[in-house]
């Protein structure tokens, strides 16, 4: 089991993540994926990261694996600055966020499991020359979260779960200095650790069926190397070096009421976000000089609720599924900035499931619909309008062991 | 209840959640913004510019066309053409290395500059019209319309800027009258900043008035000032004119780079004495060796008089420095009550500035372009761009040039943007602006560059007096 997981932290890390809902990723799960995330009254191995207490109402040892592929695009027009809606549109990456679970749940009603996904992420790109290279190029940040988890059936109708979080986290930011002639090439890149904890109950009441779970702010603190590309005349100006900086995961309340039935079962979800955490992102340089300086990057993020409505009907050894949410943005306009385009988005989800013995195979297809967001009178000085829509489609593998 | 629920119910559902993602499903996509367009208020076909060096391209001390291909004007019209204008704007190229006392960074740590007297050579002085852009390095307001001979004054004011860019007077003689000869239908219009660097670059000793002493008195900058625009709006029915108004001293690195304490040269630190409080330096002020204070503007052009020891305490450990204990002179220093002089002209310029454009006779066909309150604005907050802040600083503020006074190309390239700004705004064209940080920012030299709040640049002493001279000579 060790080497799994092992091997599983490699591949993870190195996977790219992206934006949703500021930097945050809902889907760990590709049944959770086809109901919009709608997820927090359902058991399944994935409960670990909707909700831990549903690990009560499965049975025996389960295993699941799966990835989302993610398809963002964006474009931004401007910048008004300049009085141009000329558009630049973001280089083209795919993503893929990834999740393992493995649980097992006893006779005595107490079922222990662990997880790993990454809920947070972000992935922008846009081209080397374009006219926000001064405010970034590349961004890369992710996070790897592993948790295990302890739930326990005090009931038939309630159950109760918690577990421990311990994150890695990678960053990786790219702008230019383009004040020179040639510019400057900037690489911010380190990683971190940092722990955390989550907690869920879940009440059954057939039909109904009432959910909650929460997960705690994670601080990350991250040490790593500040790269200066520069012509030697700035060698006393740039020297580069150590940095350092933290960065808080933000909190999540998951909600839902769930109806269901043998064949059915709908939920309506809600999700808060307590992306206030995210508010001075101060960046402390080893080696200080006038133009290298410790930096305090303003975002004070607003947090945010997501609507969720998920449906699932199985028959045999089918289940279809669908979902719509609405997401809202954490970002005031004057602080939108293209390394994270984001705006309110509606969100549009399908999915399938398919079981054969031991083995379900799980699909989910999501669309993002991103409302075009025009915004003016940002703090970098790029006003402009963004659009962007996301094609995610996700798989899981799931095997009941014993 | 939930029992009751029927296949063709979740197919309903299913339908809607359909309809939703297809009615949804395209990317939310609209127009944004007005088309680029010229409008139909100006006709852009042939344009002129008036004005100084600042109009000129004048950059690094000298006249040069890697710097005159960045002059605002040309900038402007430039973008005009991106849209569509057909806009031919010849200006009077002066070949590398340029015309004047040009100036090199060799280091940034601490600021270290290279001068070179260079004497580079018109390269379309035979161009059978007068050129688009009239702009003379050294004009004050006066010589727009003045007719004394131009080569007459070039050499009288060892200025060879009148003569290179009017070159003869069958062409007209003097800026205006070459300017009417090419019958524009829009001008650019940026004088009377010497009318009052004359007297503040100088610290106060010269000037453009009649004593030859003071800033040019209101009285007379109104009359020419007025004659000026009316003369302008005389060529044709239709000629529109943008005109900008004078940035106050302060914003200028040339007056603020140079602290009034004294400052250790190898930390860029203040230096203290045993009470812990700032040494000031000592200069002439009123005739007088006095302390300075916070007040008093300390000239970009005394930095090497100081690293000798003029304006420093014979005490230890300056007293090793042969010229400790002797005051700065006068001309290096714009004290307290001269800033207060040269502001005071520069608040009554733009003053009438503003009244005379505003004449209801006049402002159907003229813009004001608010230098002042801009460069005010940029003193004060600095000034993000696309993720770049420009500030007022010398030199790695970004917006001037490495003589402290004229701007550097992006400088250029704002000050476009707020021409072309006005002129949107004001005769319903749009014109995109400028992308300024597609302009050369500050070349730099191959060796290494230090640091430091105060770092005082280390300027060869003769290297800014050529553009002192500009200003000043009469």
């Amino acid at each position: 089991m060790r080497f799994i997981l092992s091997c599983l932290v490699v591949a993870l890390v190195f996977s790219n993540l992206l934006f949703a809902g500021g930097f945050q990723i809902n889907e760990h799960g590709a049944r959770a994926t086809g109901m919009a995330g709608a997820f927090a009254t359902s058991y399944a191995p994935i409960s670990i990261f909707y909700n831990p207490a549903g690990l009560t109402y499965l049975k025996g040892t389960n295993f699941s694996i799966g990835t989302t592929l993610i398809f963002p695009s964006a474009r931004f027009r401007g910048p008004y600055q300049f009085n141009t809606t000329q558009e630049t549109k973001m280089v083209k990456q795919v993503f893929y966020p990834s999740n393992l679970y493995l649980t097992h749940t006893f006779e005595s009603g107490f079922a222990i499991g662990i997880g790993v996904f990454n809920p947070y992420g972000l992935g922008s790109k846009w081209p080397e020359d374009w006219l926000g290279r001064a405010i970034t190029v590349e961004s890369d940040l992710k996070t790897f979260y592993i948790n295990p988890t302890i739930a326990y059936k005090f009931s038939d109708e309630l159950s109760i779960g918690a577990g421990f979080d311990f994150v890695y986290s990678t960053v990786t930011l790219t702008r230019k200095i383009t004040s020179f002639t040639p510019e400057v090439d900037v690489k911010l890149s380190g990683d971190g650790t940092g722990v955390g904890f989550n907690v869920g109950w879940l009440l059954k009441l057939d039909p109904v069926s009432v959910g909650f779970s929460y997960r705690s702010q994670v601080k990350v603190n991250y040490s790593g190397t500040a790269d200066f590309k520069k012509p030697a005349a700035l060698d006393a100006l740039l020297p580069g070096g150590n940095i350092k900086t933290s960065v808080k995961m933000p909190d999540v309340i998951m909600a839902g009421i769930g109806f269901s039935n043998e064949n059915v079962t709908f939920e309506l979800g809600y999700q808060f976000t307590r992306w206030s955490s995210y508010d001075v992102i101060e960046i402390d340089f080893e080696t200080e000089t006038q133009a290298q300086k410790d930096q305090k990057l303003e975002r004070y993020y607003r947090d945010v609720s997501i609507y969720k409505a998920g449906l699932e009907y199985r028959f045999g050894n089918f289940a279809l599924r669908g979902g719509i949410a609405y997401d809202r943005n954490p970002i005031d306009d004057k602080y939108v900035e293209p390394s994270l385009p984001d705006s309110d988005r509606w969100e549009f989800t399908f999915g399938a499931g398919y079981t054969m013995g031991n083995l379900t195979i799980d699909l989910g297809y999501m669309f993002v619909r991103f409302k075009q967001r025009e915004v003016i009178g940002t703090v970098v000085g790029f006003d402009g309008v963004y659009n962007a829509s996301a094609h995610l489609l996700g798989i899981n593998f799931s095997y009941k062991l014993f | 209840m939930i029992k009751k629920f029927k296949f063709s119910g979740i197919l309903t559902v299913f339908f809607i959640f359909i309809s939703a993602f297809i009615f949804y499903s395209c990317e939310e996509f609209s127009e944004v913004g007005t088309p680029p367009s010229l409008g139909t208020q100006v006709k852009f076909d042939k344009i002129v510019a008036i004005g100084n060096s600042i109009t000129a391209g004048f950059q690094d001390g000298a006249l040069f066309e890697g710097a005159q291909n960045y002059s605002y004007p040309n900038l402007i019209v430039q973008q005009i053409n991106k849209i569509g204008g057909n806009v031919t704007f010849v200006q009077p190229l002066i070949s590398e290395p340029g015309i004047g006392t040009r100036l090199r960074l060799t280091s940034l740590t601490p600021v270290q500059l290279q001068q070179q007297m260079v004497t580079g050579s018109p390269k379309n002085s035979t161009h059978p019209a007068p050129f688009n852009n009239l702009a003379v390095p050294g004009a004050i307001l006066y010589d727009v319309l003045d007719t004394t001979d131009f080569a007459t004054k070039s050499v009288q004011r060892g200025n060879p800027f009148f003569q290179i860019v009017l070159r003869s007077k069958a062409l007209g003689p003097t800026m205006f009258h070459q300017a009417k000869a090419l019958n524009p239908t829009f001008v650019f219009f940026w004088m009377g900043n010497n009318d009052v660097l004359g007297y503040a670059a100088s610290g106060g000793t010269r000037g453009t008035d009649p004593t030859g002493k003071l800033p040019t008195p209101d009285v007379i900058f109104q009359l020419l000032f007025r004659q000026a625009i009316d003369s302008l709006l005389k060529i044709n029915s239709t000629v529109k004119v943008a005109v900008a108004n004078i940035p106050d001293v302060t914003v200028i690195p040339f007056f603020t780079t140079i602290p009034w304490f004294i400052v250790d040269p190898n930390t860029g630190q203040p230096v203290k004495d045993a009470q812990g409080n700032l040494i000031p330096l000592i200069g002439i002020k009123g005739g007088q060796p006095a302390q300075l204070g916070p007040g008093d503007l300390v000239l970009l052009t005394a930095s090497s008089l100081i690293a000798t020891g003029y304006g420093l305490p014979n005490v230890p450990p300056f007293s090793q420095l042969p010229n400790a204990g002797k005051p700065l002179p006068n001309e290096y220093i714009l004290d307290a009550s001269e800033v207060s002089i040269a502001r005071t002209a520069i608040q009554k310029f733009n003053l009438i500035i503003d009244t005379v454009l505003a004449n209801p006779a006049r402002a159907g066909r003229t813009v004001k372009v608010d230098i002042y309150s801009r460069l005010n604005e940029v003193k004060a907050h600095g000034l993000e761009i696309a993720g770049v802040k420009f500030t007022t600083d010398f030199i790695t503020g970004g917006l001037f040039s490495l003589d402290g006074i004229h701007p550097s190309n992006r400088g250029h390239g704002i000050i476009a943007n707020e021409f072309i700004k006005a002129i949107n705004t004001k005769f319903g064209s749009n014109i995109p602006y400028v992308d300024v940080m597609s302009l050369p920012g500050i070349q730099l030299p191959t060796s290494s560059i230090a640091e430091g709040k105060y770092q005082i640049p280390k300027i060869p002493a003769e290297a800014l007096k050529g553009v002192v001279e500009l200003f000043v000579s009469r």
